[in-house]
C-alpha cells in the first residue's frame, strides 16, 4: 500500500487519510429483455466506471441531472445495491467483500439522509422512535431517552418534538429529524441525498448551516448529492460533475465554478437562473443547453456527451475520452474530454 | 465525539412528565379530529348506529328477545304462522316460534361467523402479503403468490360448499370454508401495499441502519398498511356474513332448531308468498347487518385516508 | 395598485380585496387574507411565494375551481376583461377557460393523458376552444402540427401520433406549452412550468416560453418559487407570504431594491453561485393559518417588528416612482423610507 498510496495522493490530490475510495463502480440495472429466441438484456448503466476518493473531514459533491447516476452511487455505498463491479473502501474496509451482508459495524460508519423527509420519516412513528432504532441497534447500552433528547438538543430542536409524529413538523424540521437519526449512530461519513431540495428557500439555509456546525463539532465527511450547483457552492470543499453514469469533471470547489473547463460543466452553469448581476457574471460565456439528456438504456458511443457538445469534434463521437489533467497549475483539476491532452492519463487508484 | 460536551441540559422526572402529558393531549386531538372526518358523512354515522345496534342486540340477546326459549328446540302448534301483532311483532313461524326472538339470536351466529373468520383470515392473508411483498422479486415471492392464485383461481362458493359437504354440515365448517377462500383476498391487497412501502425512503432507511427484518416487517411496514386493511375488514364482514348465511340457506351452516338468518329465510320459503313475515323479516336482518359493515366501512375510509382536515 | 402605473387601461385580470377561507376541524383556515392582483394586457407578471402561502389557492380561485366547501369566499372578486369571475354562467365558464385562459402545469407527466395520443389531445383542445364553430378537421390537423412546430418540436406530425410515455420530459413539457398556446389564450398562467425538469432542460423550456410569450404578446402570469426564474421572465412580481401580497414592483426594481422585511429574507435566503455561505435563511415558520398572526402576519418572524406591526394589518404603502407597493409600517412615511434605504433604520 505505501509506495503506491503516496503516488496516488500526490495524483489526486488528496489529504493524508482517505476516508472512501471508490474504484472502477460500475452499476448496470437490467430493465427488460429484446428478443424472442437470444433474449438480450436491456442495460441501464447508471453509473460506469467512477472513480473517485473522499478524504476526511471534507465535503465532496457530486452534482449532476435527472440519469447521471449520482444517487446511485450514494446508495451502493449504503449498501442498497450491489456494484455490478469495481467496489468501495472504508478506511482498509472494503464494503462489499461479503455481498450484501454488511457488519453491523460498517453500516455504523456510513448513514445516509434522504432527499424526501416526507417519505424517510415513518408517518406512523413518533420522532422518539424514529430516533430509538438506530440507538436501540448501535448503542444498546446506553439510555434511550437520554440520547433521543441529546440527539434533539444536539440539532437545536425542542424536546417536546419527540412525541410528536412528523407529519406534524415543517419540511424542514423533519429534514433536521433526518439528520439527527442519521447521527444517533455516531457515523464517521455521512451521504447526503439532495438534503434540501425538497425545502423551501428561506429554511434551507438553517439546514445547511447545521450541517456544517455538525461537520465541525463531530469531524464528520459528507459525501453530497445535489443537482443544485448554489448549493454545491457554498457546501461542498470540491466538487466531481456527472454525466450519464460517468464522472466528467472533478476540480476543488472555487476552481469548479471559477473555471470550468468541461462543456457539459459550463453549459450547466450558464443554465442556472440567478439572482444578481454578480453571480451573472460569474457564469460561463453563455454556453446555450441544446438538445435532450439521451435515455440512459441507449448511451452515445464515444463521449456521451458529444450529442449535445457545443465544441464537438469528429474524435468525440468515436473514442471515450480519458480522465486528464485541465492544467498543470492545480494538478487536482480532472476534465474527461478531448479538448484536453489525451496522452497522459490520470489514474485516481493505481491498479 | 464527546457525549458529555453536547448535553446541554439533564433530564429532570417533571420534565419527562410533561413529555408524556404532551403525548396524551396529542392522543385526544387526534381522536376529534377522527370523529370530525367520520361524522362529515352522515351514512357512516347511521352505519356506525345500525352496526353498534346489531352487536348489542347480540350481546344482550336473552335480555332483549322477548321469548329467549324459542330459539331452543319448541313447538307451539297453536299459535303457528302467526302475523305480525302486538304479542310476536315479526310474527311467528311454522312450529310458532317469535321470529323477532329469533332473528335477535340469528345476529349471533352471524356476527360470530364474521367475527371468527376474519380472524382467521386477516393475520393469514396480511403476514403472507406482507413477506412476499417485501422480498418482492425472489423466490419467496413466487412460491406465496403462486399458493394465493392457486386459491384464487377456485369459484369461491364452490369451494365453500366442497369443504362444507366433506366434513359435517354446521358452523363450525362453514367457517372453515369460508376462511379457505378469503385470506387469499388479504394477501392480494397487502402485496400491493407492502410492495410499494418496501420502497419508501423509511424502509431504505431502516434497512441501512442494520434494523431485523421482523421490525421492518412489523413496526415500518404493518402500520402503514392498517388503514387500508381496516377498511377491507368492515366491508368483508358484510360479506362474510351474506356467504355465511348463503351456506345456511343451502343447509350446510347453522343447523336447526338454531336460529341461524340463512336457516330461517331457507325454511320460511315454503311458506311465501302468504305467510311473507317467516322469511322477509330474517332477510331484512342481514340486510341491516350488510349495509350496517358496508357504510361504516367507507367512512373508516374516509377517516383513515391521508387528506389532512 | 394599477393606477401606481400611471396605465389607464382596463386590466386583462384583476383580483380585488379577495380571501378564501377553508373550514376544517376545530375552525376555518383562513388562507387568502384580501389580496390584490392585476395583469395587464401583454404583461408578464411573476407570483412568488414559498409553500403554502396560498399561491395555488389564487390560481384556483382565478379559474373557479375552488372546491365550495370546504372552500369559502367571505369577500373579494375576480374580474376577468371586466367580467366577474364568480358570477359567470356554466357556459361563460368553459369559455372562460377554454379561450381566454391556458395553463401550464409543474408536472407535464401528469398533465398529459397517458392513454391517448398527443395529437388526439391537441386537437381535442383546439376543438373545444372554438366551440360553436364547425371546424374542419384539416383544420385542426394544421393547427395542431402548427403548435408543435411553433414549441421547436421536430418532425411534428410523426410527434401526434406518439403517445406521452414515449417523449423525454422535456419534450413533454414543451408539448404542453404547444397545447396551451394553440387557442391564442389571452392569458397563459404557467404553474411552475420548469421546476421538474432538469436545469438545462429547465433553461432551454424556459427560454423557449419566454419567446413564444414576448413574440404573441399574451398576458402571462408565473407562478414559482424559484427567484431566479422570476428574475428572467417577468416585468413585474408580487411576492406573497401567508395569504397576503406582501410586495410588488417591477421585476428589476425588486431584485436591485427588495424592500420588504420578507423579500429581503427570501433574497438573501438563496444560496449564491458566487460563494460566500449560506444564511441561516428567515427564522420561524409560515405560521397557522387557522390562527394566523394578528396584525402583519409576518410580525413574529420579522426581524424589524414594531409594536404597531403586531396590531394592525399594514396596508400596501406606495413606494414613490418605480411602481412599487409595500405592504409594512417601516414605509409609512417618506422620510422614514429615505432613511431606510441609507440603512439607518435597523431592528426597532
Amino acid at each position: 500500500m505505501t509506495a503506491q498510496f503516496n503516488r496516488q495522493q500526490q495524483l489526486n490530490g488528496a489529504g493524508e487519510d482517505v476516508i472512501l475510495r471508490v474504484e472502477n463502480l460500475k452499476k448496470h440495472f437490467i430493465v427488460g429483455r429484446k428478443g424472442v429466441v437470444k433474449r438480450e438484456p436491456i442495460t441501464v448503466k447508471a453509473v460506469d466506471g467512477v472513480s473517485f476518493n473522499v478524504n476526511k473531514g471534507e465535503t465532496f459533491g457530486i452534482v449532476g441531472e435527472s440519469g447521471s447516476g449520482k444517487s446511485t452511487i450514494a446508495y451502493i455505498t449504503m449498501g442498497m445495491y450491489l456494484p455490478t463491479s469495481g467496489t468501495i473502501y472504508f478506511g482498509e474496509r472494503d464494503l462489499f467483500d461479503k455481498r450484501n451482508q454488511r457488519a453491523i459495524d460498517l453500516k455504523k460508519e456510513i448513514q445516509i439522509v434522504f432527499q424526501d423527509p416526507g417519505s424517510s420519516l415513518n408517518p406512523r412513528r413518533t420522532i422518539k422512535q424514529i430516533l430509538e432504532l438506530p440507538l436501540r441497534i448501535h448503542q444498546p447500552e446506553k439510555d434511550r431517552l437520554r440520547e433521543v433528547i441529546r440527539l434533539l438538543d444536539m440539532v437545536d430542536l425542542p424536546r417536546d418534538y419527540m412525541h410528536k409524529y412528523p407529519r406534524q413538523l415543517s419540511g424542514g424540521e423533519r429534514q433536521i429529524i433526518a439528520v439527527a437519526r442519521a447521527l444517533a449512530t455516531d457515523p464517521s461519513v455521512v451521504i447526503l441525498d439532495e438534503p434540501t431540495s425538497a425545502l423551501d428557500v428561506s429554511v434551507q439555509g438553517k439546514v445547511i448551516n447545521l450541517l456544517i456546525r455538525l461537520q465541525k463539532e463531530l469531524q464528520l465527511t459528507y459525501l453530497f448529492i445535489t443537482h443544485d450547483l448554489s448549493v454545491m457552492r457554498n457546501l461542498a470543499t470540491r466538487v466531481a460533475i456527472m454525466y450519464l453514469g460517468r464522472i466528467a469533471e472533478v476540480a476543488e470547489t472555487q476552481r469548479f465554478f471559477e473555471q470550468p473547463q468541461h462543456p457539459y460543466t459550463q453549459m450547466l452553469l450558464s443554465s442556472i437562473p440567478v439572482l444578481t448581476e454578480e453571480e451573472e457574471a460569474l457564469k460561463p460565456e453563455r454556453v446555450l443547453s441544446t438538445g435532450e439528456i439521451p435515455s440512459p438504456v441507449d448511451i452515445p458511443t464515444g463521449c456521451s456527451f458529444h450529442t449535445r457538445c457545443p465544441a464537438v469534434m469528429d474524435v468525440c463521437s468515436e473514442v471515450d475520452p480519458l480522465m486528464v489533467r485541465a492544467s498543470e497549475e492545480d494538478r487536482d483539476h480532472i476534465v474527461r474530454c478531448h479538448l484536453f491532452d489525451q496522452t497522459e492519463p490520470v489514474r485516481i487508484h493505481p491498479t | 465525539m464527546t457525549t458529555q460536551a453536547l448535553v446541554k441540559g439533564q433530564v429532570y422526572e417533571q420534565e419527562v412528565e410533561e413529555l408524556k402529558r404532551i403525548q396524551r393531549q396529542n392522543r385526544r386531538d387526534s381522536f376529534g379530529r377522527a370523529w370530525y372526518k367520520f361524522s362529515a358523512n352522515k351514512l357512516s354515522v347511521i352505519g356506525l348506529i345500525m352496526v353498534v345496534t346489531v352487536i348489542l342486540l347480540a350481546i344482550f340477546a336473552p335480555l332483549a328477545a322477548p321469548y329467549p326459549n324459542h330459539v331452543k328446540p319448541f313447538v307451539d302448534y297453536n299459535n303457528d304462522k302467526a302475523a305480525p301483532s302486538a304479542q310476536n311483532i315479526f310474527g311467528t313461524d311454522q312450529f310458532g316460534r317469535d321470529i323477532l326472538s329469533r332473528v335477535i339470536y340469528g345476529f349471533r351466529f352471524s356476527l360470530m361467523m364474521g367475527a371468527v373468520v376474519l380472524t382467521l383470515v386477516v393475520p393469514t392473508g396480511v403476514c403472507m402479503g406482507m413477506v412476499a411483498g417485501y422480498y418482492q422479486g425472489t423466490i419467496i415471492d413466487t412460491v406465496i403468490m403462486r399458493i394465493t392464485d392457486v386459491f384464487l383461481s377456485v369459484p369461491p362458493l364452490i369451494l365453500a360448499l366442497a369443504i362444507a359437504s366433506i366434513l359435517e354440515p354446521n358452523l363450525t365448517t362453514s367457517m372453515i370454508a369460508v376462511s379457505a377462500m378469503w385470506w387469499p383476498w388479504y394477501a392480494r391487497l397487502v402485496y400491493g401495499l407492502s410492495s410499494a412501502l418496501r420502497t419508501e425512503y423509511f424502509v431504505s432507511s431502516a434497512e441501512t441502519i442494520g434494523a431485523s427484518t421482523w421490525h421492518i416487517l412489523f413496526r415500518e411496514i404493518l402500520p402503514n398498511m392498517v388503514s387500508p386493511i381496516l377498511t377491507k375488514m368492515s366491508l368483508d364482514m358484510g360479506w362474510v356474513i351474506i356467504i355465511g348465511s348463503m351456506l345456511s340457506f343451502l343447509g350446510l351452516g347453522v343447523q336447526e332448531p338454531q336460529p341461524g338468518l340463512g336457516t330461517m329465510i331457507s325454511k320460511g320459503k315454503d311458506y311465501l308468498p302468504d305467510q311473507w313475515w317467516i322469511s322477509i323479516f330474517p332477510a331484512l336482518a342481514i340486510v341491516m347487518v350488510v349495509l350496517g359493515f358496508n357504510l361504516l366501512g367507507d367512512g373508516l375510509r374516509d377517516l383513515l385516508s391521508a387528506e389532512e382536515v | 395598485m394599477n393606477e401606481s402605473n400611471g396605465k389607464a387601461k382596463e386590466p386583462l385580470l384583476e383580483i380585488r380585496n379577495l380571501s378564501v377561507n377553508f373550514k376544517v376541524y376545530g375552525g376555518v383556515l383562513r388562507v387568502l387574507d384580501g389580496i390584490n392582483f392585476h395583469v395587464n394586457p401583454g404583461e408578464r407578471v411573476g407570483l412568488v411565494g414559498e409553500t403554502g402561502c396560498g399561491k395555488t389557492t389564487t390560481m384556483k380561485a382565478i379559474l373557479r375551481v375552488l372546491p365550495m366547501p370546504p372552500a369559502q369566499i367571505p369577500n373579494g372578486e375576480v374580474r376577468f376583461r371586466g367580467r366577474d369571475v364568480f358570477s359567470m354562467s356554466q357556459n361563460e365558464l368553459v369559455r372562460m377557460r377554454g379561450q381566454g385562459m391556458s395553463m401550464i402545469f409543474q408536472d407535464p407527466t401528469a398533465a398529459l393523458n397517458p392513454v391517448f395520443t398527443i395529437g388526439e389531445q391537441i386537437r381535442t383542445v383546439i376543438k373545444h376552444a372554438e366551440d360553436n364553430k364547425r371546424i374542419k378537421s384539416e383544420e385542426i390537423q394544421a393547427r395542431a402540427v402548427q403548435s408543435l412546430r411553433e414549441v421547436a418540436l421536430a418532425d411534428p406530425e410523426r410527434l401526434l401520433n406518439s403517445y406521452p410515455i414515449q417523449l423525454s420530459g422535456g419534450m413533454r413539457q414543451r408539448v404542453c406549452i404547444g397545447m396551451a398556446l394553440s387557442t391564442n389564450p389571452e392569458l397563459l398562467i404557467g404553474d411552475e412550468p420548469g421546476t421538474a425538469l432538469d436545469v438545462t432542460i429547465q433553461d432551454q423550456v424556459l427560454r423557449l416560453l419566454q419567446d413564444l410569450v414576448e413574440r404573441k404578446g399574451n398576458s402571462f402570469i408565473l407562478i414559482t418559487h424559484t427567484l431566479g426564474v422570476v428574475r428572467q421572465m417577468t416585468d413585474r412580481v408580487y411576492v406573497m407570504y401567508a395569504g397576503n401580497m406582501v410586495e410588488v414592483a417591477p421585476t428589476r426594481r425588486l431584485f436591485s431594491q427588495p424592500l420588504h422585511p420578507y423579500t429581503q429574507g427570501l433574497m438573501a435566503a438563496v444560496p449564491k453561485l458566487s460563494g460566500g455561505g449560506i444564511t441561516e435563511g428567515i427564522p420561524g415558520r409560515i405560521p397557522e393559518y387557522k390562527e394566523p398572526p394578528t396584525g402583519c402576519r409576518f410580525h413574529p418572524r420579522c426581524p424589524h417588528v414594531m409594536p404597531v406591526c403586531k396590531q394592525v394589518k399594514p396596508p400596501n404603502f406606495n413606494i414613490p416612482g418605480e411602481g412599487q407597493e409595500v405592504a409594512c409600517f417601516l414605509y409609512d412615511e417618506p422620510s422614514k423610507v429615505a432613511a431606510y434605504q441609507a440603512g439607518e433604520v435597523a431592528a426597532s
